[in-house]
């Protein structure tokens, strides 16, 4: 078979025809259909001396090739191939294709053996979407070339009239290209542009089949519609268009039903629909809101999302990031449990630490009755005698005064007392600070004074030569140093009076500094050494065995160790180990 | 009877805490008594040796030997002069030794006026009881 094209061999229009062509005609390898396909080379060429050369060049060129079936593309082609077909190929079928509609009312009725699906180019439509997409436009520019093939204005005003409505129409047919150019510049927001494959120009230039589009496009000042897709790409915002590969793989079918001699052969399809195409890049260009694009149509030069690119990668991504997101989920959902459960110990302990403080408060009661009572009983004594002179009468003014100050200054005295033993049973959770241990044991040993002193005992405290910095809850390293001296004073109770010494050594090393609590008394049973921290276990008639495990509790919070030993002199050695605190930062 | 029998008495105040001590001298010199303080136990031993009439004011908790014992070391001199047991806080074993040993009253600080002359009072009489009977004795011996 042959296929007769109208124009350029190298026109996208006739490629993508071919390529359709080829989707759908029968390739079946045992009966192999030859396709040849010549070009008229319009418009560079033309004219009856050229015709009749063309016409002498094919007959001779498939006299020994006989044809089973001419397929011919485009209005022109089908009247050359009208006019030669007797001397060319006469009898055989002819079946054509991308032949408009008018152009075959305009000719005499074709012979039963010619047939084909006419075409409608949609320029109206085109038109209407192009006023849809651009309302504010008031001005319709149609620019047409001047060749014969370029004779689209008397079939094309008519349907564009009828639409127009109150947009004035300007028809630019056969402008040079200098004109055109100048012309289109001039363009505003106000109009759009309708152009079709110019093929020749005022000035006589020829242009390949995508090439004036181009150059229209370029020039324009407004947007440019045409309704064909052969113009994708070139400027052109897009149209309602016939697609040259549809036409060629209905072409293909019918010729498919010729050459296997299928009875019913010259059954036409339909008319193919033209579609709405569109570029992208253009959409964006103009500011037409995607949003009014059909959902059918086609737009090209879209980028492709993500999604379209890289769908796999994307699914393996989204995989991975969704199982990552549920592990991590998990992980802290655990994090926040064991939180919570972290919480829940460290409240434990406090409560435990307080508690334990006040049954510290409790057993040095005496002591601290003793100590508040006193300032109180001189404040009373000293408010007696004040009344007393009152009541006597006289002048003794000086006297008074010397009472009332001495009444103020005791009662300060035991209002001191009493903000010392608040600041330790408070509850609240002080924030760690930096402590010396040395000045930490001097607040112990004044809060004990009185305690040690209704015992009988005495404390002999060994301070270390340097700061011994710590980071620390100053109640709560207090807290320890009185449990261990509560200790070794309960350890003394019946120890003869000249034994009755406690040594509190504070030494500092590299890296840790520590207290070390000893006692002269009778030491620890060997089984009880191991035992001596935990929790209920007391060797103490009264005791509730949990003085030392919360002591152990806390000074394991703040990143130390406690242990205890016997001590050199029979008796028990507690030993606190506190890590220093960096002493740069905090220079003495 | 003995001319001693009208000596003015003197009171003994023995605490170890300055204010409290200096607040019981001035109330006891205003109200017109004889009064001297001592800072510890052995203090008083060292200076009241004198048998004179009059009464101690003691503190229990002292820094040094405590003031139960120096009520067992007076017995044991036979020094009977009355005490009153001034404290800041006395539990039941040390309120029952000290009045068993014989002591006038057991008072908790802050104490106020009328308590403390009150038992002021039975204190001084009894230190005239004390010495009728010793004079009485005296007398029957020579």
């Amino acid at each position: 078979m042959l296929v007769l094209y109208p124009n350029s061999r190298l026109l996208i229009s006739n490629v993508a025809f071919d390529s359709g062509l080829r989707q759908t005609i029968n390739m079946d390898p045992r009966q192999p259909v030859g396709i040849f396909s010549e070009f008229l080379d319009e418009p560079e060429f033309g004219g009856d001396q050229y015709e009749l050369t063309m016409s002498a060049y094919l007959r001779d060129k498939y006299a020994d090739r006989p044809l089973d079936a001419v397929l011919i593309v485009g209005d022109t082609a089908l009247k050359f191939m009208m006019r030669y077909r007797d001397r060319l190929f006469p009898a055989v079928p002819v079946v054509h294709a991308g032949v408009t509609r008018e152009t075959l009312q305009s000719m005499p009725t074709l012979p039963p053996d010619v047939v084909g699906v006419p075409v409608t180019y949609d320029f109206a439509g085109t038109v209407k979407q192009a006023l849809k997409w651009h309302p504010r436009a008031t001005h319709l520019v149609v620019v047409f070339g001047a060749s014969r093939q370029d004779e689209w204005q008397p079939l094309v005003r008519p349907e564009i009239t009828a639409i127009l409505g109150h947009v004035q129409a300007e028809y630019l047919v056969g402008l040079t290209l200098a004109a055109l150019q100048k012309h289109l510049r001039g363009l505003g927001s106000d109009s759009v542009v309708l152009t079709w494959p110019m093929f020749k120009d005022g000035d006589g230039h020829s242009y390949m089949l995508t090439e004036s589009a181009a150059l229209v496009a370029a020039a324009s000042g407004a947007p440019v519609y045409a309704p064909v897709d052969t113009l994708m790409g070139t400027g052109v915002v897009g149209g309602w268009v016939l697609s040259y590969e549809q036409m060629g793989r209905q072409a293909g079918e019918i010729l498919t039903r010729l050459l296997s001699r299928q009875p019913d052969w010259q059954r036409m399809p339909q008319a193919p629909a033209s579609v709405l195409q569109v570029d992208w890049r253009q959409i964006k260009r103009w500011g037409i809101d995607p949003e009014q694009i059909p959902p059918d149509a086609v737009v090209s030069f879209r980028p492709p999302s993500l999604w379209q690119a890289y769908r796999n990668a994307v699914l393996g991504a989204v995989t991975i990031i969704l199982l990552l997101s549920g592990l991590i989920a998990l992980l802290l959902l655990e994090r926040m449990r064991r939180r919570t459960a972290e919480i829940a110990v460290q409240k434990q302990h406090t409560a435990l630490a307080h508690a334990s403080r006040l049954a510290v408060a409790g057993e040095l009661t005496a002591a601290i009755a003793h100590e508040i009572n006193q300032p109180l009983g001189a404040v009373q004594t000293n408010a007696d005698t004040a009344e007393f002179i009152l009541q006597a009468g006289g002048d003794r003014r000086e006297d008074l005064l010397r009472l009332v100050g001495r009444i103020r200054s005791d009662n300060q005295r035991a209002s001191k007392v009493i903000k010392r033993l608040r600041a330790l049973l408070a509850r609240h959770d002080e924030p760690r600070q930096p402590l010396d241990l040395n000045t930490v044991l001097t607040d112990v040993e004044v809060f004990l004074k009185h305690e040690l002193q209704r015992r009988g005992m005495s404390l002999a405290l060994r301070p270390a030569k340097t700061p011994a910095r710590i980071l620390g809850e100053e109640t709560e390293i207090q807290q320890v140093l009185i449990n261990l001296i509560l200790n070794a004073m309960d350890a003394l109770a019946e120890a003869p009076l000249d034994r009755r010494s406690i040594l509190v050594q504070v030494e500092c090393s590299a890296g840790f500094h520590s207290v070390s609590v000893t006692d002269q008394g009778r030491g620890f049973a060997e089984g009880d050494l191991s035992k001596l921290f935990d929790a209920f276990f007391s060797t103490k008639r009264t005791g509730m065995g949990l003085g030392l495990s919360i002591a152990r509790t806390i000074v394991m919070a703040h990143g130390g160790t406690i242990r205890a030993e016997h001590g050199p002199s029979g008796g028990a050695m507690f030993n606190v180990e506190l890590p220093a605190h960096e002493a740069s930062k905090y220079p003495a | 009877m003995s001319t001693e029998f009208y000596s003015r008495p003197v009171i003994h105040v023995v605490d170890d805490d300055e204010s409290m001590r200096m607040a019981l001298i001035e109330l006891l010199r205003t109200v017109g008594f004889d009064t001297i303080g001592y800072r510890s136990t052995g203090e008083f031993l060292l200076n009241s040796l004198s048998d004179k009439h009059g009464c101690l004011l003691l503190d229990i908790q002292l820094s040094g030997p405590s003031g139960l014992e120096l009520q067992a070391a007076l017995i044991r001199r036979g020094v009977a002069v009355p005490i009153i047991f001034l404290t800041g806080h006395a539990d039941v074993s040390s309120r029952v030794h000290a009045i068993k040993a014989g002591a006038i009253d057991l008072l908790e600080k802050p104490v106020a006026r009328e308590t403390l002359f009150e038992a002021m009072e039975r204190a001084l009489a009894s230190d005239i009881a004390r010495r009728n009977t010793s004079n009485a004795q005296f007398a029957k011996r020579y």
